[in-house]
């Protein structure tokens, strides 16, 4: 039995972007907030100071900072007559785990989703008949618009410093490196956008040489010092290199212990407790009602239960259906009914890329230079900013040179027909170092009745609770999404005078040893009524209206920009609707 | 352009946008439409000295270390005294207290002698000096003293107490999470040593010219973009418990040896 703990007015699970954000909101506003994160504790100082933090080994390539998959994973399937078996080591994507969650490391990349991403499925429709979606596409209109959410992602951007230029502000295109197919926005970045990298400009001219529109990514590595709007001090990027998966020594990474966490602890009702692992969501008997969480005090290894009056779901994306379904929140989804609503709707990403090799003495790409974020893209070929009539997909991708810094251990792109090791290998690393790069491509991904997130069978972590199953296949309208945008991705390739121009396909089935992206999407979709979503608009359970969900998880179809920025302006509007809505009136806040 | 004079007319003007294109910072990309200036690439690479877009970056590569031989012993009228009567004419300062500045980068040099003339930086004797020279003359000064070996010297000052040298040694490897603070060590390299060209060493500086240079730091505010920028937003973090630690750990260590490798190339 949990030992029981004084009461709070709300408990929030998992401290990354989402419950920093919204714990911080509601103890501003007065309220005890309990933020309980299952990782340990770790600050940008003393845990991501250099020259330790720059270990490509242990964070890199051993992912130092993620999730232990040794204790908790995923099982894996294509399709749902096989049998899934645990992600025993990452491959697809690399969940985040301790303080910050993924914010701590992630690259930085920053987007608000284009409007028609929020009416997907009306916009395609009426533009292009409903025949355009393949009719296992269960991708659906948001029940939130862009406009709603564009104070909310002006608000996470001057929190977080972003780096980067507009290129429409009020509707009004902007001259310069900044993105004109943007969707509006009310004002520009707080910051400049960062240095362009050579091989990113190389890959900007070839693009521009054939009529697209390249701009500077905008970016959560800052371009110089800021001071944020708590208050908050942070550094400008040094270009150092070792970003992704690491930590930032320099303050320069936008992260919840950077922008957030020390302005929250300030506050008297914000309680921070790392190392407390929540087991489940406790419930009225007619679970209308949460009345708390059990959580695992991994000091102490007792279990504790903490009433509350508000429950915040803020896990990684996918753990947050998972919790649902380990608390027997809202109906699992089934695919073979199509009812349910937690599990439904789950999408990964299709990312391609092609390799330029320029065979020329003189060049020095330097692409050890990096951060996470530093690139030169283009939306040209995004969202519906080019004619689908005929495409057989909806959706797009964008096309990028993205340098994140070369380590020695990732960094060494070949020719395809490399030997994997020996002196052909080593001849070729030598020869390509400094004169090979990637284009990259990240596209949205539709879901489909068959992709589903349920409870495993047969596999438990280390505390016993069943693993969350994945089964997921690419979508045929994606996969003819990533060859139409690896056609034309080659064709800037060969722009840019590169002497060889090398495809590499993302063809056949998902392979969940091959990373992708770490946006996984879906699970527990927001949707206008309790038959098209397991939450509302605000990201509340429709049966349970003290518990709110927030994250990706709610998204009900993958972008193909990255998701933090939609996933901060979310928070932000999850957080104002409970204390502007419902700490005044509790119940729910949209009617089913 | 005078360069140009009795070329071909194609060639003079294919020379006039060379040179213009140089004095804008070397970023020349010829066939650029103004919708993309900015993915101009350099036309060259930056220097460990200097990045493409500092104006002075030419005028440091080109300095001549003679001049500045004879700027630094004989000074430059009344409001430029010779550097060397301060800073010394070899490896170590003439006088008590004042910054050990042999060896250190010629592209970190003149960033300074620039900041103190364009009053980014604020010092009651460089910032009048620095603006009776030309930017010639302070690159030549710079690329005199960056050409000298970093002093063999004896530390500036002793050990300190054993709680300060600790909290020295702690702001130097780890930083002051609940400051908000980043190692010193992660741009001035561990225990001070310095890195690349532009990271300045300061291991073994006089106590306070440390000192009083985080302070001054803490007063000004340059322009957002600016290196100087960079230290103000540390020092603004750092209490005087802090400052007067972090100068008393890094005055009290050697100038040269085996953890200033990166000083001493």
């Amino acid at each position: 039995m949990a030992r029981r703990l004084p009461a709070v007015d709300a408990v929030v699970v998992g401290v990354g972007w989402t419950g920093a954000i919204i714990g911080k909101e509601l103890a501003a506003a007065g309220l005890k907030v309990a933020a309980l994160e299952r990782g340990p504790a770790r600050w940008s100082a003393p845990d991501f100071q250099a020259p330790e933090i720059h270990d490509e080994l242990l964070y890199g390539v051993r992912l130092g900072l993620n999730q232990n998959a040794a204790r908790e994973t995923y099982t894996f399937r294509n399709t749902g007559t096989e049998t899934a078996l645990p992600m025993r080591r990452w491959g697809a994507f690399t969940p985040g785990d301790g303080l910050g969650g993924g914010g701590a490391h992630w690259s930085g990349a920053y987007y608000r989703y284009d409007e028609n991403e929020f009416r997907l499925r009306s916009h395609y429709t009426r533009k292009y008949g409903a025949g355009i979606f393949d009719p296992t596409c269960t991708a659906q209109d948001w029940p939130v618009s862009y406009a709603e959410l564009e104070p909310h992602y002006d608000r996470f951007e001057y929190l977080c410093g972003i780096s980067g230029r507009a290129g429409n502000i009020a509707g009004k295109l902007q001259a310069g490196p900044g993105n004109r197919f943007e969707a509006p926005r009310a004002r520009d970045f707080p910051n400049p956008p960062m240095k362009v990298p050579y091989a990113s400009a190389i890959f900007g001219r070839a693009a521009a040489s054939l009529g697209y529109h390249p701009f500077i990514q905008p970016s959560a590595n800052l371009s110089r010092p800021y001071r944020n709007t708590e208050g908050l001090e942070m550094g400008a990027c040094m270009y150092c290199g070792f970003c992704s998966n690491h930590g930032c020594e320099h303050f320069a990474k936008s992260s919840p212990q950077v922008c957030l966490l020390p302005a929250a602890l300030k506050l008297p009702g914000f309680d921070l407790r790392t190392g407390a692992e929540v087991l489940r969501v406790e419930t009225t008997p007619d679970r209308g009602m949460a009345t708390g969480v059990t959580y695992l005090d991994h000091a102490s290894g007792e279990e504790l239960f903490q009433p509350a009056d508000l429950v915040f779901l803020c896990t990684f994306a996918v753990n947050n259906p998972r919790l649902m379904l380990l608390s027997g929140l809202g109906e699992a989804y089934d695919p073979a009914t199509g009812r349910g609503q937690v599990g439904r709707s789950f999408t990964h990403q299709t990312t391609a890329s092609v390799a330029l090799f320029f065979d020329r003495d003189d060049l020095r790409l330097n692409q050890f230079m990096g951060a996470g974020a530093l690139a030169v893209t283009m939306d040209d070929l995004n969202c519906d900013n080019f004619d689908h009539t005929g495409s057989g997909f909806v959706g797009g991708g964008y096309v990028q040179v993205q340098v994140v810094g070369q380590g020695p251990i990732r960094g060494v792109t070949v020719p395809a027909g490399t030997p994997g090791w020996g002196a052909a290998w080593k001849a070729a690393a030598r020869r390509w170092y400094q004169r090979a790069t990637l284009i990259q491509i990240t596209a949205t991904a539709m879901p489909s009745r068959a992709t589903v997130l349920d409870l495993d069978p047969t596999y438990t972590d280390a505390l016993g609770r069943p693993l969350l199953r994945m089964t997921y296949d690419f979508s045929p309208m994606d996969q003819r999404l990533a060859q139409f945008l690896v056609d034309k991705a080659v064709e800037i390739g060969r722009a840019t005078g590169a002497s060889r121009v090398e495809p590499r396909y993302t063809r056949g089935q998902y392979d969940s040893t091959r990373y992708q992206t770490t946006h996984l999407t879906g699970g527990a979709p927001m949707g206008d009524t309790p038959a098209s979503g397991a939450v509302n608009r605000y990201g509340q359970l429709w049966g349970t209206p003290n518990v709110f969900s927030a994250g990706a998880s709610l998204f009900p179809h993958n972008p193909a920009h990255n998701p933090t920025g939609t996933v901060g302006a979310m928070a932000y509007w999850t957080a104002r609707a409970v204390l502007e809505q419902y700490v005044k009136a509790p119940g729910p806040l949209v009617q089913a | 352009m005078s360069a140009s004079v009795g070329l071909a007319p194609r060639w003079r003007r294919t020379a006039i946008v060379a040179i213009v294109a140089a004095a804008m910072g070397g970023a020349l990309w010829l066939g650029v439409s103004r919708a993309t200036a900015w993915l101009a690439v350099p036309s060259r690479p930056a220097s460990p000295e200097a990045g493409p877009g500092e104006p002075w970056r030419l005028l440091l590569a080109l300095a001549d270390p003679a001049a500045g031989e004879r700027l630094v012993a004989a000074g430059k009228g009344a409001a430029a005294p010779a550097c060397a009567g301060c800073h010394g004419a070899r490896e170590v300062p003439a006088a008590e207290g004042v910054p050990r500045i042999a060896g250190l980068g010629a592209g970190h040099l003149m960033a300074q002698l620039t900041a103190y003339a364009d009053g980014t930086r604020d010092h009651p004797v460089m910032s009048p000096m620095s603006k009776a020279l030309t930017p010639r003359d302070r690159a030549a000064a710079a690329r005199f003293y960056a050409a000298l070996p970093r002093p063999d010297a004896p530390p500036a000052a002793g050990v300190p107490d054993r709680a300060v040298f600790e909290r020295g040694l702690a702001l130097d490897r780890h930083g002051d999470g609940a400051l908000g603070l980043r190692a010193c060590g992660n741009c001035h390299g561990v225990l001070g040593g310095g890195q690349g060209g532009r990271l300045p060493a300061i291991a073994g500086q006089p106590v306070d010219y440390l000192a009083g240079s985080l302070r001054r730091y803490r007063e000004i505010t340059p322009p957002p973009d600016s290196g100087a920028a960079l230290m103000a937003s540390v020092a603004r973090r750092m209490g005087d418990a802090e400052i007067d630690a972090a100068a008393a750990f890094y005055a009290s260590l050697p100038t040269t040896g085996p953890a200033n490798a990166a000083a001493a190339r």
